[in-house]
């Protein structure tokens, strides 16, 4: 009876022990890994080109409002990696005396621009066509307050009118709450870039090189904020970290059933792309906020269009560097034709 | 060092200052002895307040392993559960942090979240669970406002030399327990040794997958005591330690280059090591003294393994490395005087320093000493009625601690012993926590800081029991039982969001809390039956009723029902036991602020657990076996919804509940 009664015992122990790695077989490949630094605070925006394997690094806070560039274009766009809110309020005359106190706009709803990057689904939205509520309407252009939720005191509210747009250049007034006569701002149209920048920085003023050149970069790591639907009873404003497109000339498809080594230009032929400038967006990886932990889903291709017209495809394999830290995009791409 | 020499100092001179004494307890009902928050060890149907009690055997039939497995099956308790972080509970809606979990009356530290990991307890060496709803603070001070739990480990004074005990335990989710102890006696002293391994291989969805749901862990679980009588003198002195390493495989990273993960290691010890006194000088009076130390430190290390050359690198990271220690000294005396037969007191003190350091709590400042006074009386003139009044003063180091006073009635029929009343009313509080205090976790997901400024949570419960013994004839009794509450808890502590968009936590006294509930139970025992059976509703107040326009509280609903069926031999021995162990625990549903400030509703699904064990000795008893079946509905994971974390993960809306159905094996042998 006494060897019996071993035997489970020898069982119970033999058998419970913490499962040891078997050594993997690396598969072969031929495909471009890099990888990027978004910094500590997300403040990095880093511009990458598929064609040359390069980066070049912006600073997410030297601006705050962009203003599109191409002939035709009037759209304008808050940085939504920072904390900035707009309002439109009723007032069309910009120099109507405020009252002083600041709270008279707030019962106006703050917007911020949705994450794709159209113009209709900014905060902003058509200034031109801007209708007042009180029925007088016509091509009235109506006055925004722009809230820079970062800064605090008088600095924190800027008074926004657009004025004009042509194909050069954008003229606007625009002051702090308590400042009643301003003079016109003109925004040359620099047409090297998407957009060109503006900071309300020592008293408002153009910013020369808030992103490279156009034809040098493809995509954009960056923060932004978006509104977050899924698996939410009513819609989140969030700020995610993710991947914006250069709006001149990229679109991006997904593949998620194709594995990364089998995709090529046959099983891409007809995907559908999208020119929205979060097409790649922050969804490739998820986050949990109990464990703090990122996870990157390496089963996402995104097939991309570049700016030379070359054909892309590109993954993401983690989200941490060797010491994990966050912030570190590793991705994996090359390309199909 | 100046630490413990206050700390020697306190102690030696309040141990000259103890005396003490003892009374015996009369006819029961139930037949068994109580000691939790009692003037002397009463049988539980003489206790002024109202105890629940698990016994070894019921322990035993279950196949259950630690308190959780135990816990989930009773009423008026709710169990959650995270895969690192482990299982934790509600007692009377109330969470975990408010309950405070002894083990040989030495309150456990190491709390994580507020909550100890009910999974960190385990069974194989307990003799009875004692169970008490609503604030037990006079005695036990903080964290003691929604109840206690007291987990009273086997002692035996052996007739015989020596008593060696092997277990072991297999569930068929990869449980694989084993264990073994023995008690020796020399020189008039028993020397007991136990040491126990439980481990768990891990569980996943995705077998492929290294990744696991539940982590694979093992515990080892040890302990050592001496017990001593000198005449009337009882001495023990008790050391436990806990060890678990829980392992969290990362994500594999596998591209033509390279093939790497993160691992995750949790590393927990615990170390507890008590002495005790208990000395009855003559019938009327005895005094005990219970001093001890208690050590707890949880360590994450992280390595980056290379799954190419199977090498494991340390992330040289402060935020991937962490560490956090607790230390308690406590020292709990009392004297007890059964000074008439109508009059009882008993006076005491209660001293806990505290500390606590690591990379999470701000430096130099974990430190937090409570000295306490108690005193409660029992008045018996009344025929009928015992009147239990008492109150504890004490002074902490750290915040202005509150005057705690309680009221205990009992009214037993003395005539036919077959209805008993209880009613009492007890204030509790919950110190805040050093951590709630003084955290400092900064790192890239995460901004929470302690406030040293957080007052102390405070409560007022009131409980009101009624127990009868319908006889309807010589074999067939049935037992009733209607137990009704309600708690409201003041100042409680909450973490607040200061910017969502950093995720900047503090924590504040914020929060109210209230919960009213009532209870129902029917037991019986006839010919071989043995069953229990209840029904229970949880009430939890609303906060946002004016907002949602619904109920001021939410209800939740639990039944619960336990079978026994003994096949009886011919000499009138019980030799085996089938149970069945069934709850039925209701959807439980709150409301809470989303990130935009909006009031959602928040809710977990029903579910119910159905167990089925059958029990046997043999071997003269010496050997004894349980084989089940767990989770008979198979309950993995609980669907929640409304919860503010959820769109984090972008996967489904569920909180995991358990591995799923198993079948365990379970048996103990004793030479």
């Amino acid at each position: 009876m006494k060897t019996k009664l071993i035997i489970p015992f020898l069982l119970l122990t033999l058998t419970s022990c913490f499962k040891k790695d078997d050594p993997i077989v690396l598969p072969l490949g031929g495909s471009e890994i890099n990888s990027c630094y978004m910094g500590p605070n997300y403040e990095n925006q880093m511009y990458f080109d598929l064609g040359t394997n390069t980066f070049q690094q912006r600073q997410l806070s030297d601006w705050d409002l962009c203003f599109e560039s191409t002939d035709n274009g009037k759209g304008v766009f808050i940085n939504s990696g920072k904390n900035i809110v707009v309002r439109k309020i009723s007032l069309y005359n910009l120099n109507e005396t405020f009252a002083s106190d600041t709270d008279f706009f707030k019962k106006y709803p703050e917007m911020v621009d949705a994450s794709n990057g159209r113009t209709s689904t900014s905060a902003i939205g058509d200034w031109s066509t801007y209708q007042l509520p009180d029925g007088r309407g016509g091509t009235i252009y109506g006055i925004y307050i722009i809230e820079l939720r970062y800064l605090s005191g008088a600095d924190r509210y800027k008074r926004l009118q657009i004025t004009g747009s042509n194909d050069s250049e954008f003229s606007c007034l625009i002051n702090n709450l308590n400042t009643i006569n301003g003079n016109i701002t003109i925004i040359p149209k620099n047409k090297t870039q998407n957009y060109s920048y503006f900071t309300f920085k020592n008293g408002g003023e153009i910013v020369h090189n808030a992103e490279p050149n156009k034809e040098s970069w493809d995509i954009e790591f960056t923060q932004y904020k978006t509104i977050i639907t899924k698996n939410t009873p009513t819609p989140i404003l969030y700020q995610v970290k993710g991947v914006f497109s250069n709006p001149n000339n990229v679109a991006v498809g997904i593949d998620s059933t194709n594995k990364f080594e089998d995709i090529n230009a046959y099983t891409v032929a007809s995907l559908w792309y999208s020119t929205d400038r979060d097409a790649i967006g922050y969804e490739w990886k998820s986050y949990d906020i109990t464990k703090g932990l990122y996870t990157v889903n390496s089963k996402i291709n995104y097939i991309i269009k570049d700016t030379e017209g070359h054909l892309y495809k590109l993954r993401f394999l983690d989200f941490y560097d060797k010491m994990k830290i966050s912030g570190n995009p590793k991705f994996e791409f090359a390309r199909i034709k | 060092m100046k630490f413990f020499k206050t700390y020697l100092l306190t102690l030696i001179a309040l141990f000259i200052v103890s005396n003490a004494t003892a009374q015996i307890e009369d006819t029961l009902i139930f037949k068994a002895q109580v000691i939790t928050g009692e003037i002397m060890p009463t049988d539980a149907s003489r206790s002024v307040q109202n105890v629940r009690i698990i016994t070894a055997k019921n322990i035993e039939r279950q196949g259950a392993v630690n308190l959780k497995d135990v816990l989930s099956k009773e009423l008026n308790v709710r169990i959650s559960n995270d895969n690192i972080l482990g299982s934790s509970m509600s007692l009377q809606g109330i969470s975990g942090q408010n309950v405070k979990i002894l083990l040989d009356g030495v309150p456990l530290i190491g709390r994580e979240n507020g909550n100890i990991d009910l999974n960190q307890l385990n069974l194989s060496n307990i003799e009875r669970i004692e169970i008490i709803e609503g604030p037990l603070s006079v005695i036990y001070g903080t964290d003691a406002l929604g109840g206690v739990i007291n987990l009273i480990s086997k002692k035996i004074l052996l007739n015989k030399p020596s008593l060696f005990t092997a277990n072991g335990y297999y569930e068929t989710i990869g449980q694989y327990n084993i264990g073994g102890g023995g008690i020796v006696k020399l020189n008039n002293m028993d020397f007991a040794a136990n040491i126990s391994r439980n481990f768990f291989s891990g569980y996943s969805i995705d077998k492929s997958s290294r990744e696991m749901l539940w982590k694979p862990k093992q515990q080892v679980f040890g302990n050592f005591s001496i017990l001593n009588e000198v005449g009337k003198l009882r001495i023990r002195f008790k050391t436990d330690i806990f060890n678990e390493k829980i392992e969290n495989k990362g994500p594999a990273v596998v591209n033509h280059l390279e093939g790497y993960a993160f691992d995750e290691y949790y590393i927990t010890n615990r170390f507890v090591n008590s002495l005790s006194l208990d000395h009855k000088i003559n019938n009327n009076n005895y005094w005990n003294l219970l001093s001890s130390f208690s050590f707890y430190q949880r360590d994450k290390i992280t390595y980056r393994m290379d799954l190419v050359n199977v090498k494991p690198e340390l992330v040289q990271n402060k935020d991937a490395n962490s560490s956090t220690s607790f230390l308690n000294f406590m020292t709990r005396g009392s004297y007890n005087v059964a000074y008439s037969r109508k009059f009882n007191y008993q006076l005491g003190f209660d001293i806990n320093l505290n500390s606590g350091f690591g990379t999470k709590i701000e430096s130099d400042k974990g430190r937090m000493n409570d000295y306490a006074m108690f005193a409660c009386a029992e008045f018996k003139q009344l025929k009928n009625f015992i009147i239990k009044p008492g109150f504890r003063a004490t002074y902490n180091s750290k915040y202005p601690a509150p005057f705690i006073p309680s009221i205990q009635i009992q009214f037993r029929d003395s005539a036919r012993k077959n209805f008993t009343a209880r009613y009492s009313y007890g204030k509790g509080f919950r110190a805040p926590s050093l951590k709630e205090l003084y955290l400092n976790f900064v790192d890239y997901n995460h901004n929470i800081h302690g406030n040293p400024d957080l007052r102390s949570e405070i409560s007022n419960n009131h409980n009101f029991a009624m127990k009868y013994k319908l006889k309807i004839n010589k074999s067939l009794f049935f037992f009733l039982e209607n137990n009704n509450y309600y708690n409201h808890i003041y100042h409680q502590i909450a973490i607040v969001s200061v910017d969502p968009s950093t995720f900047t936590y503090t924590y504040h006294n914020i929060d109210n809390f209230k919960s009213i509930g009532s209870n129902f139970n029917i037991a019986t025992q006839f010919n071989n039956w043995n069953i229990s059976t209840g029904a229970a509703m949880i009430g939890v107040y609303n906060n946002a009723f004016r907002i949602v326009n619904k109920s001021k509280y939410n209800y939740t609903p639990e039944f619960r029902t336990q079978i026994t069926y003994s096949l009886i031999t011919k000499k009138k021995q019980t030799k085996t036991n089938l149970s069945l162990y069934y709850k039925y625990n209701g959807r439980n549903i709150g409301y809470a602020l989303n990130e935009t400030r909006d009031v959602v509703q928040t809710s977990i699904q029903d579910y119910q657990i159905l167990d089925l064990t059958a029990n046997r000795s043999f071997y003269n008893k010496r050997l004894n076996a349980t084989i089940g079946c767990k989770n008979l509905f198979n309950i993995k994971t609980l669907n929640t919804s409304g919860t503010s974390t959820s769109f984090h993960s972008g996967g489904g809306t569920s909180t995991p509940f358990s591995v799923g159905r198993s079948l365990f094996a379970q048996f103990n042998i004793t030479i």
